[in-house]
């Protein structure tokens, strides 16, 4: 795969272009071996119109950059008039001169390329990196060599006609060239625009030896599109379209890009990006406007024609509920009428669905669906609705996200079905490709925010690979380990059974954070990014997060705005004990914020301040420091929802984490911590029995409401054994149940 | 008089006295100015006081914060010289709903005034309509003092709800005082244990005897902190 030629069809499947697809398959015939990329109009260099730019950019290791412009008209003969080259076609078009155009082109990919040293040379003032043009005239048939007096030959360009095309371009010499990985990475992201994501011109002046220059150092680097974001992101899908990928994978820039450049390419298209958390309203927005307003040089219009809406809004601000209800005069629930629900989204698009079900109507061109994993079905069903044919709709989904939901949601249960029971989207419609080789089923493989030891403590942990009897084997065939970032080394098969050995290892190539590489640079272990510890009381837990908080903003050059704290308990006395490590840290001098108990729940990182927070509240936010607090709860859960905690928490952090715990139940944790270490970069277990697994899996179909009413029954019963036996000595059937249970262990 | 090197010793004072109670400081002090960290001046208007309230603690807006989330500022500036140019210490309690319920507001209404019946009526149709406004009963409550202003009293204090009146004051004492008074009336239980501690009568002495006052003749005056002079 790395060897091959990636094609961005871009927006070419809608555009229906059959010239310019005639042409594209003959270049991927001619350059499938070169390492880069074919673009179907990537990019218009900041012009306002995609009319005057190239068809096709070719940029590749052995060829560097080539331009090819394919236009649709058979060229008769050209004119001088008042300074302009005009083109006349026979079918009596007439065109502005596509070879003068290109020259400007050429003229303005030489100038982004000078954004960077690596690619231009000061003193010689030339560009590094060769650019080469092609003008492909398809319906003229004389040889290209007999095109005098017809176009004109002082452009930089070389024409093509009809007799190169059905030669298979074998009559081109293209200029070879050789240039290394890094120029060619550093080349694409300053001609797809995606350059403006990188502090080009900053300089960081702080000690890279410590723990925090280090930490902020690897994340300068971090934004760089890998080869699957840019497939995704720079496609305009003709249909639905699902990417999947865990937290840190790069699906909310993925999701702006395709957004800003759907909105750049079809100026007449109404866009919907819709999603869940208020705090990604801001990140959304300032994603696309950067690189909108690079490429277009104009304001997105986030007024009319590309709507970013939370799922929800209110009175202060649209949403996509609010939006529909006033388009279609249906009274809004309030959030007072909405107070009492489970799930109030849920209950708010039902209501939506029952009061105007019908009177909804495709209004959207496209609708991009982030954080899909949290949004109710009644959300997707208004979605499909408001959707035009042929229902581009793309979500975004984290199937790790919950451990309740393990199991991803398919589209017909996601879109559900109409009156006759049939599947708005059937679960085929995923299956199979895009133009270009794009899957309609994309899968980001890379985790960009978390280190490597990080996430695989937080999968192992939250998996309970190495519990005694918190195991849960919720994966049981090859692909979906793989969808996750992991390689099956045994069992060589697809489906695992009971008492399989199995190992699994995460691939170095799918983490992109470099924290793991930059710690073995200074001589340190990967682990050495994970520090963990157990303690026999809260008090002494909390002293040594304080001592460690301390530690790192005074010697390590931590900010105290890097750094957040989530308190694993989230049961009785959480607030108590997030306040008192508040105060304990204002006792040393470190000043806190703990959203949600004191200030909103959206204050998270403010300047000058360590946050401390929940799992739940953390969510969506990341850290370049995280300790997690109070761990022994994972272990002491048979519900396994603190083990989900456990997840949710450690993934936020970019950098290190400090995991503490205190108690009984830690010392089991800290073996299972011990296990992880041991077998990294691999997981190395058996899968369970089958009664296990049905077990955990009856476990997760419960709602918490359930679970809690379980537990307490349970915490009841024990208190009083002998009452217990007594009950269970006179129901048969009960002991009966329990004897063979026990055989089963 | 108050001088810097005063508040100071005032405001250490509350953090060794009444550490036990405090979730969080942030005195903050740079030049002739003592605050709190990321200091804005400024005051939320025409909004309700849970908001100003959440406006204010979620840009870190106070010098101490209580364990119930009720917060106190103190801003202190003074002259090159050492003379007070301008102070300002505010408390800020956690916001509170009324108590009433609805059938109860509907009782009030049969023999309310009329225009006592229009606030209740209206606060009814807040209720039905679903936006759920219940109006605070609290608000905020401070004391400034500008040594250059001339449109009113140099020294008053004033409160959240009724932000036009200024009730004007003679004098007023030092942070430690001002926290010791608002414990006294509001937190009685806090004050009883934490007035016991040694320092505290020190301390209180402290604050009064090194106090700002002001020489205006034309206007009510209130001796703030004269009560708590001697520890009553």
């Amino acid at each position: 795969m790395d060897q091959a030629l990636k094609v961005l069809p871009g927006s070419l499947e809608i555009d229906n272009n059959q010239a310019a697809k005639e042409v594209m398959d003959l270049l991927v015939e001619k350059f499938h071996n070169c390492e880069g990329y074919l673009a179907y109009k990537l990019t218009t260099l900041s012009r306002e119109s995609e009319e005057q730019s190239p068809t096709f950019i070719i940029m590749a290791k052995q060829y560097g950059i080539i331009l090819v412009d394919v236009v649709d008209e058979e060229i008769v003969s050209f004119s001088e008039e008042e300074g302009k080259v005009v083109w006349m076609c026979a079918s009596g078009e007439r065109l502005f001169s596509r070879s003068f155009l290109m020259d400007i082109f050429v003229d303005d990919v030489e100038a982004r390329l000078k954004n960077s040293l690596e690619l231009y040379d000061r003193k010689s003032r030339r560009v590094k990196i060769p650019i080469s043009s092609y003008i492909v005239l398809p319906r003229n048939n004389l040889p290209r060599n007999e095109l005098a007096g017809i176009v004109e030959s002082e452009g930089v360009s070389n024409y093509l006609t009809r007799p190169d095309l059905d030669a298979h371009l074998t009559t081109i010499a293209f200029e070879e060239a050789e240039i290394s990985q890094s120029e060619l990475d550093k080349t694409i992201s300053l001609i797809e625009g995606t350059s403006v994501f990188e502090d080009t011109f900053s300089v960081d002046f702080t000690e890279e030896k410590t723990l925090g220059g280090m930490v902020r150092k690897s994340l300068q680097k971090i934004f760089k599109q890998d080869d699957a974001q840019r497939q995704v992101s720079m496609q305009v899908p003709e249909g639905p379209q699902r990417i999947r990928g865990l937290a840190g994978t790069g699906k909310t820039i993925v999701l702006s890009l395709k957004a800003a450049i759907t909105h750049k390419r079809k100026k007449n298209y109404n866009i919907l990006y819709v999603f869940n958390t208020q705090s990604l309203y801001g990140q959304v927005t300032g994603l696309i406007k950067k690189y909108y307003a690079y490429e277009a040089k104009s304001y997105p219009d986030f007024e009319d024609k590309l709507k970013i809406l939370h799922a929800w809004g209110g009175k202060g601000k649209e949403g996509l509920y609010s939006f529909l209800c006033k388009k279609y005069s249906i009274r809004s629930l309030t959030y007072s009428e909405v107070r009492g629900a489970t799930h109030p989204l849920q209950f708010i698009y039902r209501d939506l669905i029952e009061k105007g079900g019908v009177k909804l109507e495709p209004i959207f061109d496209m609708v991009l669906i982030d954080e899909a994993q949290d949004l109710p079905p009644e959300l997707f069903q208004v979605i499909y609705k408001i959707t035009k044919k042929p229902k581009r709709i793309v979500w975004a989904y984290d199937e790790f996200q919950s451990l309740g939901d393990m199991k991803i949601k398919e589209p017909s249960e996601l879109f559900g079905v109409d009156e006759y029971g049939k599947p708005f989207i059937d679960d085929d419609l995923l299956s199979g490709e895009y133009l270009g080789g794009i899957p309609k089923d994309f899968i980001l493989p890379n985790c960009y925010r978390t280190p490597r030891p990080v996430l695989m403590m937080a999968h192992g942990i939250a998996l309970g690979l190495y519990s005694r009897n918190g195991y849960m084997q919720l994966f049981d065939t090859a692909s979906e380990w793989e969808a996750i970032g992991y390689r099956v080394k045994e069992p060589q098969k697809e489906l695992f059974q009971e008492g399989d050995e199995i190992v699994l290892e995460r691939p170095e190539v799918n983490s992109k954070n470099s924290m793991e590489r930059s710690f073995l640079e200074q001589g340190l272990e990967p682990f050495d990014l994970i520090l963990y510890e157990r303690f026999d009381t809260f008090s002494e837990e909390v002293a040594w997060v304080v001592e460690k908080v301390k530690r790192i903003t005074e010697d390590e050059g931590v900010k105290p705005e890097e750094i957040v704290i989530i308190n694993i308990n989230n049961r009785a006395f959480s607030k108590s004990e997030a306040l008192r490590i508040r105060k304990d840290l204002s006792d040393i001098g470190v000043a806190s914020v703990t959203p949600g108990y004191v200030e909103s729940t959206d204050i998270f990182g403010v300047k000058g301040c360590v946050t401390i927070s929940t799992p739940f509240r953390a969510k969506g936010n990341e850290a370049n420091f995280v300790f997690v607090m109070n761990s022994q709860m994972v272990s002491n859960d048979k519900t396994f929802r603190a083990r989900n905690a456990f997840f949710a928490s450690l993934t936020r952090t970019r950098g290190m984490c400090f995991i503490s715990g205190h108690g009984d139940g830690m010392g089991e944790l800290y073996n299972e911590f011990e296990s992880v270490k041991r077998n990294f970069p691999c997981f190395s277990f058996s899968r369970p029995s089958n009664s296990k697994v049905s077990f955990v899996r009856k476990v997760l179909e419960k709602s918490d409401f359930e679970l809690d009413e379980i537990s307490s029954s349970y915490e009841n019963l024990r208190s009083d054994p002998d009452f217990l036996i007594k009950l269970i000595k006179d129901d048969p059937e009960l002991l009966e149940k329990i004897k063979r249970g026990f055989e089963d262990e | 008089m108050s001088s810097i090197g005063a508040v100071e010793q005032s405001l250490n004072s509350i953090g060794k006295l009444y550490g036990d109670i405090l979730a969080d400081s942030r005195v903050y002090k740079k030049d002739r100015e003592i605050s709190w960290y990321y200091y804005s001046a400024g005051i939320a208007k025409r909004v309700c006081y849970p908001r100003e309230y959440q406006l204010l603690i979620d840009a870190q807006q106070f010098s101490f914060l209580l364990t119930d989330g009720s917060f106190f500022q103190f801003y202190y500036s003074f002259y090159d010289g050492g003379d007070l140019k301008k102070a300002r210490l505010a408390f800020y309690p956690a916001p509170m709903l009324i108590e009433e319920k609805q059938d109860e507001i509907e009782t009030y209404i049969d023999t309310a005034s009329e225009a006592l019946s229009e606030v209740y009526f209206s606060m009814l149709e807040d209720i039905d309509s679903g936006s759920g406004f219940y109006p605070g009963k609290n608000s905020h409550l401070r004391v400034d003092y500008d040594h250059e202003v001339v449109s009113h009293s140099k020294l008053h204090l004033q409160f959240g709800a009724l932000n036009e009146f200024r009730l004007s004051a003679k004098s007023i004492c030092l942070p430690f005082g001002f926290f010791t008074m608002i414990l006294r009336s509001l937190y009685s239980d806090w004050y009883v244990s934490l007035s016991a501690r040694s320092g505290f009568r020190d301390a209180v002495r402290h604050s009064y005897n090194r106090k700002t006052c002001v020489d205006e003749h034309e206007d009510i005056y209130l001796d703030v902190g004269d009560e708590v002079r001697l520890g009553r």
